[in-house]
């Protein structure tokens, strides 16, 4: 389902300082049927950028000139401020949970933070930048199974499917979503669902990004 | 000397003159060596001229005041007013009292008035050489340990030679431990993605050649091909967060120790309190110690409890003092190839000190102090 280019061809813009990956995206981009609207070297432009182009998702690299830290995740916080309906998707060549809970607290609106490797896969790729623009989260899988791998409690109180249940909800995917992977029906899901957030006693606040926020707030407790 | 509560003069060091030296060379080397002719100096002229220079100032010093002090006594005993014989009269009567009611009468001259005020006078000068005594004498010590010090002492570059030693053995058990990581790190890249490289292009090679013939077999070695990309991509991703951990580059210690302390197994308590950023080597040795001694509690002492401390102290000297402590089982040991040694070198490569308690049974704890630089 994922492979069909978005009729609406979604208008993406995109930082990263390597020329070699950034050539890389523009043309994967354009494969997976987005239109690439301008690709900058660093994000010290991207303000004026995407006010010029207006574009539906912000791609941004996370080490950029010119310190190398952490200038996408800066220049994340700063365009959610200034464009609150803009997708933003952050990638990077590691996943560190402080990140991932720092994006997701700046605000309400899409946003995703996957390794670099996933561009590989174009399904996966197109797929993640679909969501955020659509105002939905995207956190990679690794981020997750870190943060579920090095809990002392093993959440032994969850069934295995529970558990797998879990894993996808962290990672920010909706409950169809989840029943078209573990090819379950919805309503199965949603039961689950209610299970896990009973047994953590979680508060299923209904929206996606919320629900996003408890659980990966209580992985990391 | 020992009295004077003065700094103690280190002694030159001397290298043993004789020791495995052909004869020649034994004994004249000697006067090769400053010290024993500065030595032979100060015996010989030095310490005299001093000892007589300066005992004759505190001889001079401490008769003028008690003279002076005691000018009423001398006053009483003037035989002023008669007796205005001449000279040779009183010569016979001459001692230092008489001396004294002479020069206080001037000469007999005066009237009982300027007596009296030069009586006081005299005497106020003799409360003040008295008063004045004991600095006098101080600086007299300190003339002469100041001469001994200059003569006998060390020499400056002698001090900062045995500094140097000092920095030299945490400098070369630094290099060691650099050196062993490197030569891992190459190891680790010389058996992990070179190798995976050379696979994939010999594979990529293969599906270009079979692309026409055998278009099934090439779509196989491509697809094993982007497996094998992958998993090169992983393993150098992994050598690197072990090297370098993105976090700590990124954000500084407090971050990188709080998140290393959220993804350590277990109950990890944190108190963290560093004020900005220390210099990197710093920031990144106390991470690694941090990091082993947080794995060595989850793993081996089976801990329920951790507590993590970092704290930048400024007493005795600026420094970075971190914690780890644990209510496991203990027994940890400083044994030959065990991760313990490895960073108690590391430890002392940056000047610092390790130590580490851990009776069998536990609990462990484990301090580190790092010195920093100042205002640094």
């Amino acid at each position: 389902m994922a492979s069909v280019p978005a009729p609406s061809s979604l208008r993406v813009i995109l930082a990263e300082d390597s020329v070699l990956l950034r050539e890389g995206l523009v043309r994967v981009l354009g494969e997976a049927g987005f239109v690439p609207v301008a690709a900058l070297e660093d994000a010290t432009g991207i303000q004026d950028a995407v006010e010029r182009h207006a574009p539906d998702v912000a791609v941004l690299d996370v080490r950029m000139p010119p310190t190398f830290r952490d200038e996408g995740i800066q220049a994340a916080r700063a365009l959610r401020r200034r464009f609150p309906r803009l997708g933003l998707l952050l990638l990077s060549q590691y996943v560190e949970a402080t990140y991932a809970r720092e994006l997701l607290e700046s605000g309400e609106g899409g946003i995703g933070y996957l390794l670099k490797d996933r561009i590989v896969a174009l399904d996966d790729l197109g797929d993640a930048i679909r969501r955020v623009a659509a105002g939905g989260t995207v956190l990679d899988p690794q981020v997750v199974s870190e943060l579920i791998a090095t809990r002392r409690d093993p959440l032994t109180a969850l069934t295995p499917r529970e558990r797998d249940v879990l894993g996808l909800m962290a990672e920010g995917r909706s409950n169809s979503a989840i029943a078209a992977r573990l090819m379950i029906g919805v309503g199965a899901v949603e039961k689950n669902v209610a299970s896990i957030f009973t047994k953590l006693r979680l508060v299923d606040s209904g929206s996606e990004h919320r629900r996003v926020l408890a659980v990966l707030a209580f992985l990391q407790r | 000397m020992r009295f004077t509560r003065l700094p103690a003069i280190e002694e030159p060091v001397l290298e043993p003159p004789y020791a495995g030296k052909p004869f020649f060379s034994a004994t004249f080397q000697v006067l090769a060596v400053p010290h024993y002719w500065l030595a032979a100096l100060h015996q010989a002229l030095v310490f005299p001229l001093t000892a007589l220079v300066t005992s004759i100032v505190w001889f001079t010093w401490l008769t003028s005041a008690v003279m002076l002090t005691l000018t009423p006594l001398w006053a009483g005993l003037a035989p002023f007013g008669d007796a205005v014989g001449p000279g040779a009269d009183r010569l016979r009567g001459w001692n230092l009292g008489n001396f004294m009611a002479y020069i206080v009468t001037l000469g007999e001259r005066a009237d009982a008035g300027t007596t009296t005020a030069t009586v006081i006078g005299f005497t106020a000068l003799g409360l003040g050489l008295v008063a004045l005594y004991p600095l006098v004498s101080r600086g007299l010590v300190w003339t002469h340990w100041g001469i001994d010090r200059l003569l006998l002492g060390r020499f400056r570059n002698e001090e900062l030679r045995q500094e140097l030693s000092r920095t030299e053995s945490s400098r070369v058990a630094a290099v060691v431990a650099e050196d062993r990581s490197l030569r891992r790190l190459e190891r680790d890249i010389h058996d992990g993605p070179q190798q995976r490289l050379l696979r994939l292009q010999l594979d990529l090679a293969a599906a270009s050649r079979q692309l026409d013939t055998e278009p099934a077999a090439a779509r196989a070695l491509l697809d094993s091909s982007l497996v094998l990309a992958r998993d090169t991509a992983d393993e150098l991703r992994a050598l690197i967060t072990g090297f370098a951990p993105p976090l700590l580059a990124d954000r500084g210690l407090a971050a990188a120790l709080e998140a290393l302390a959220a993804r350590t197994p277990g109950t990890v308590e944190t108190e963290v309190r560093i004020p900005g950023p220390l210099p990197a080597e710093v920031e990144r040795g106390a991470y690694f110690v941090a990091a082993k001694l947080l794995a060595n509690a989850a793993k081996h002492a089976e801990a329920g409890r951790i507590r993590l401390t970092a704290d930048v102290v400024d007493e005795p000297g600026r420094a970075l003092m971190l914690s780890v402590a644990d209510d496991g089982r203990g027994g940890a040991q400083f044994v030959e190839g065990h991760g313990l040694t490895g960073l108690a070198e590391r430890v002392r490569g940056l000047g610092g000190a390790f130590e580490i308690a851990s009776p069998v049974g536990g609990p462990t704890s484990a301090r580190v102090t790092i010195p920093l630089p100042l205002g640094g």
